[in-house]
């Protein structure tokens, strides 16, 4: 009898939440800011995530605009990578830039004059980084969107859309599914938990740092 | 005896089927206090190096300053106090030094600044 108790005790002891990791964060709105010269975001994202299979943001860019330029004056090969916008590591990693995570990517198109977006997934299985462009949305500065990744239970696999920043109409404007395919995993480097990590502040770069001041609102709906 | 064992187990199993909060996947603490203190290392490096003509360098580092100092307060009691002591008089020192533009004392400060746990 004195076993069983003992043993309830043990087993009940290890199911138990860290009521520490008490961070707010749905409902909460945050703008921030890439000075120039830098690629890390201020201020550090730094809350955990590790209850849910659903996150959605409602996202507007104050400031995305930007050109880096080559030696020669011209528009460098650099303008084409793709910066973080937000996202979540992911399966324990708690840095999602070199570990698991899903994020979006963003970059300025100053040809075009407009922001492109993407689906950008790091699996540290293979040490990889699979990215998927958005082809019908685009945005621009002061225009908002809900962004939104869904972590498969059972597979390894993220739906990423873009919805409108109205939540009543929840329309679909785009989708895209990053999963495993045979020997390449673009999706989830694990399944059968939810989102066990943290969010992930946003990221300029990329080889060259933020050649002018970047802002970035992100008001996080559903975590 | 035996109605005891079938209470535990049907308690056991009350637990497990009722509450979704035991599905949840448990945190690696000690990972995510490294991994967010070497980011703000990172981050205070880097708004170091920054011009504070326009006092941008001030102004990027006390908000990773700041974030940092209330961090580890967050995280006081997980962590060894005299580590803690040590990361908490650095971070004040560089919060002052940043405050009289000691830009000299502050580089020697991050010299030294170790967020390690």
């Amino acid at each position: 009898m004195k076993f069983l108790i003992l043993v309830s005790l043990v087993l009940l002891s290890s199911c138990s939440k860290d009521q520490d990791l008490n961070f707010p964060t749905v409902g909460r709105t945050e703008t921030y800011k890439i000075f120039e010269g830098n690629h890390v975001a201020a201020p550090l994202e730094v809350s955990p995530i590790y209850s849910v299979y659903d996150f959605a943001v409602r996202i507007t860019f104050n400031k995305a605009k930007y050109l880096l330029k080559d030696e020669n004056g011209a528009i460098s090969i650099d303008q084409q990578d793709w910066n973080k916008l937000t996202g979540f590591s992911d399966c324990n990693f708690y840095d999602a830039y070199t570990g698991m995570g899903a994020m979006v990517g963003w970059r300025w198109n100053p040809n075009q004059k407009r922001i492109e977006l993407a689906a950008y997934v790091h699996n540290n299985a293979d040490r990889s980084r699979h990215v998927k462009e958005f082809k019908n949305v685009y945005m621009n500065e002061n225009e908002s969107y809900v962004f939104r990744i869904v972590a498969d239970e059972k597979q390894k696999k993220y739906t990423y859309t873009i919805e409108d920043p109205d939540l009543t109409s929840l329309s679909v404007k785009e989708k895209i599914v990053m999963k495993e395919q045979g020997n390449i995993n673009e999706g989830r480097g694990c399944k059968g938990n939810p989102i066990t990590g943290r969010l992930i502040s946003p990221w300029f770069g990329g080889t060259q740092s933020a050649p002018t001041e970047i802002e970035i609102k992100v008001e996080y709906l559903k975590l | 005896m035996q109605k005891m064992i079938f209470i535990l187990i049907g308690i056991f199993i009350n637990i497990f089927l009722s509450l979704p909060s035991y599905s949840i996947q448990l945190i690696n603490y000690k990972s995510y206090q490294l991994v967010v203190l070497s980011e703000f290392k990172f981050a205070i490096y880097e708004c170091s190096k920054l011009d504070d003509v326009d006092g941008k360098k001030s102004e990027c580092l006390g908000i990773y300053l700041n974030q940092a100092t209330s961090f580890l307060e967050m995280n006081e009691n997980k962590l060894n106090n005299i580590i803690f002591k040590k990361i908490q008089n650095q971070l004040s020192t560089a919060k002052e030094l940043i405050a009289y533009k000691d830009w000299d004392n502050f580089d020697v400060l991050l010299k030294n600044l170790n967020l390690d746990l």
